[in-house]
């Protein structure tokens, strides 16, 4: 059967079983690149969309008769589930498995270190794809514990409910377990401006517009407020116009151990980055760490330059008497990040074969680029 | 973590603030500080957003997510009761313990209770009146001209009608 038919197939089958589908909307299949969902008639605001009831939702509640789901997580159930499954029906929802993408070649975390793209992604984005890919691996050695799952389909499993799964309160006390599949619901893809929300009340998951649709238009969810960074190490994908990008500057900014313990100390290590719209506070407050010398007077509550500091931590400055000092330091910084930006997305060019995993990590690259050049034409705080 | 629609994601933050204030920062610094937000700026958008509850103490509440703060205004009784006697605006340093003596009228308290119907339980709107009525008690006003305790009892008999919605 082509994709299109177990859609159709899928939707049919929810809809038997008590979910809601609103008649205009239209699953369409596009090449390689996944499903999406379009609206063939205008559709006003505030109609629901789609209405999916608790029985026809893959979680830990719904897919009860396995004995040892208490034993995992969530998120490790699931993926074996998936894998499982793949070859025979699901029993909570038959046609899910069917629908979902053959492979993921297209996901970054399926790129191996000896890969070309592999090391002239930027550093964050790779020690992320990292985490993930030991996450994966710590996944399948606690499911194969219980049930012996080959590898390759258990990335693949696992790779499906990464990109698929939803925030579901499955009543569980622990927070780890409150996710869910759901059938049909997956075919809405990202946008930052979604014109739908998202409403979970009673286990039920509701789709509302919030505005009206045109006909012809995609409908979009918003999956929460990500940078291109997370949506790519995640889901595989970016956004070429995406408003919430951030930039990391963590290894361009070097603290010695005073520094870092005064930093430490008051809640500001790590996790320095700059957006749009400006430097975040914590970036502020870690350079202006780095402008005080010598850096073993920070202990020094009482030394003038250290007093600022606190001062401006603790909101009784705004810290005007060092701002210049501040963005010229951040200045050099982004000039740094913009040289190595510029270089990296030269070379993916370079050696691009044109594939998704390619236009992504140009992207990011790009991403990196505006941001710094925005950010040098505009004030950082 | 990867589940869409992570309410983890979104921190909230509740806090008293007076409005059309601009907030000192240290009240500020040490819960958004962390979070990557500057004070300063958050300070100044709480000032923006109750500008129309000038003097009045408020609870705010700071949506934020991605580093970005949205602010709006909980809705409060007692700051939407002392609101509809409009007081002039005041010296919040050189008066203090104001005596809210003023008077309101009905509707205008019917209105304060439509607003605060989605956190009352009462069945009817009758019934959030009544709450909203104490609360004019508690601050010291008069509804109608009467003692908020008799517009009650007047409910009660029925010897006056409040819509159902």
């Amino acid at each position: 059967m082509s994709n299109k038919q177990n859609i159709e197939s899928e939707v049919s089958w929810v809809k038997s079983k008590g979910a809601f589908v609103h008649p205009s909307l239209e699953f369409s299949v596009i090449p390689d690149a996944g499903s999406c969902v379009l609206a063939n008639n205008d559709i006003n605001e505030n109609t629901v969309l789609l209405k999916l009831p608790p029985n026809i939702l893959i979680n830990k509640r719904t897919c009860s008769r396995y004995s040892f789901r208490d034993k995992l997580t969530s998120f490790q159930f699931l993926s074996w589930l998936i894998s499982e499954d793949v070859h025979s029906n699901l029993e909570i929802s038959p046609y899910y498995t069917k629908a979902l993408p053959q492979g993921f070649s297209f996901h970054p975390v399926t790129l191996t270190s000896d890969h070309p793209l592999w090391s002239i992604l930027p550093d964050e984005v790779r020690n992320s794809l990292l985490e993930r890919k030991n996450v994966m691996a710590f996944d399948y050695e606690q499911v194969k514990k219980f049930v012996s799952v080959d590898q390759p389909t258990f990335q693949w499993g696992w790779l499906c409910v990464n990109t698929r799964c939803l925030y579901y309160d499955t009543g569980s006390k622990n927070t780890e377990d409150h996710l869910t599949l759901a059938p049909i619901f997956e075919y809405f893809n990202h946008s930052p401006e979604a014109q739908t929300a998202l409403i979970n009340t009673r286990g039920t998951i509701t789709i509302k517009s919030t505005r009206r649709i045109d006909k012809g238009e995609q409908i979009f969810l918003c999956y929460g407020p990500h940078g291109n960074d997370k949506l790519f190490t995640e889901y595989g994908f970016c956004l070429s116009n995406n408003p919430n990008i951030s930039i990391q500057l963590d290894r361009f900014i070097e603290f010695d151990k005073w520094q870092q313990s005064f930093l430490q100390d008051h809640g500001y290590w790590n996790d320095y980055t700059c957006s749009l719209h400006g430097a975040s506070f914590r970036t502020l407050v870690g350079v202006r760490t780095l402008l005080v010398s010598p850096s073993e007077k920070l202990n020094d509550a009482s030394y003038d330059q250290t007093r600022r500091v606190l001062q401006y931590i603790n909101g009784f400055s705004d810290g005007s008497r060092d701002r210049q000092d501040v963005e010229d330091y951040l200045k050099k910084v982004l000039q740094e990040l913009l040289c190595e930006a510029e270089e990296c997305k030269e070379k993916v060019k370079g050696i691009s074969d044109g594939s998704y995993v390619f236009i992504c990590a140009e992207q990011l690259w790009k991403d990196r680029i505006m941001c710094c050049q925005y950010l040098m034409e505009h004030s950082f705080e | 973590m990867p589940p869409k629609f992570d309410p983890n994601e979104v921190k909230t933050i509740f806090m008293r603030a007076v409005g059309g204030e601009v907030a000192g920062g240290s009240t500020l610094a040490p819960k958004i500080g962390p979070l990557g937000l500057s004070p300063k700026k958050v300070g100044e958008d709480i000032a923006k957003a109750t500008k129309d509850w000038k003097g009045l103490r408020v609870t705010v509440k700071l949506t934020i997510q991605n580093r970005q703060a949205a602010v709006s205004v909980v809705p409060s009784a007692s700051a939407l009761v002392i609101k509809a006697l409009k007081e002039p605006a005041r010296d919040r340093k050189k008066d203090k313990n104001v005596a809210h003596s003023g008077n309101v009228s009905l509707d205008e308290i019917i209105e304060v209770a439509r607003t605060m119907r989605f956190k009352s339980l009462a069945k009817e709107l009758s019934g959030t009146v009544k709450e909203i009525l104490g609360t004019a008690f508690s601050v010291g006003c008069t509804v109608d001209g009467k003692n908020p305790h008799d517009v009650q009892k007047e409910i009660d008999n029925g010897e006056i009608e409040i819509p159902q919605e």
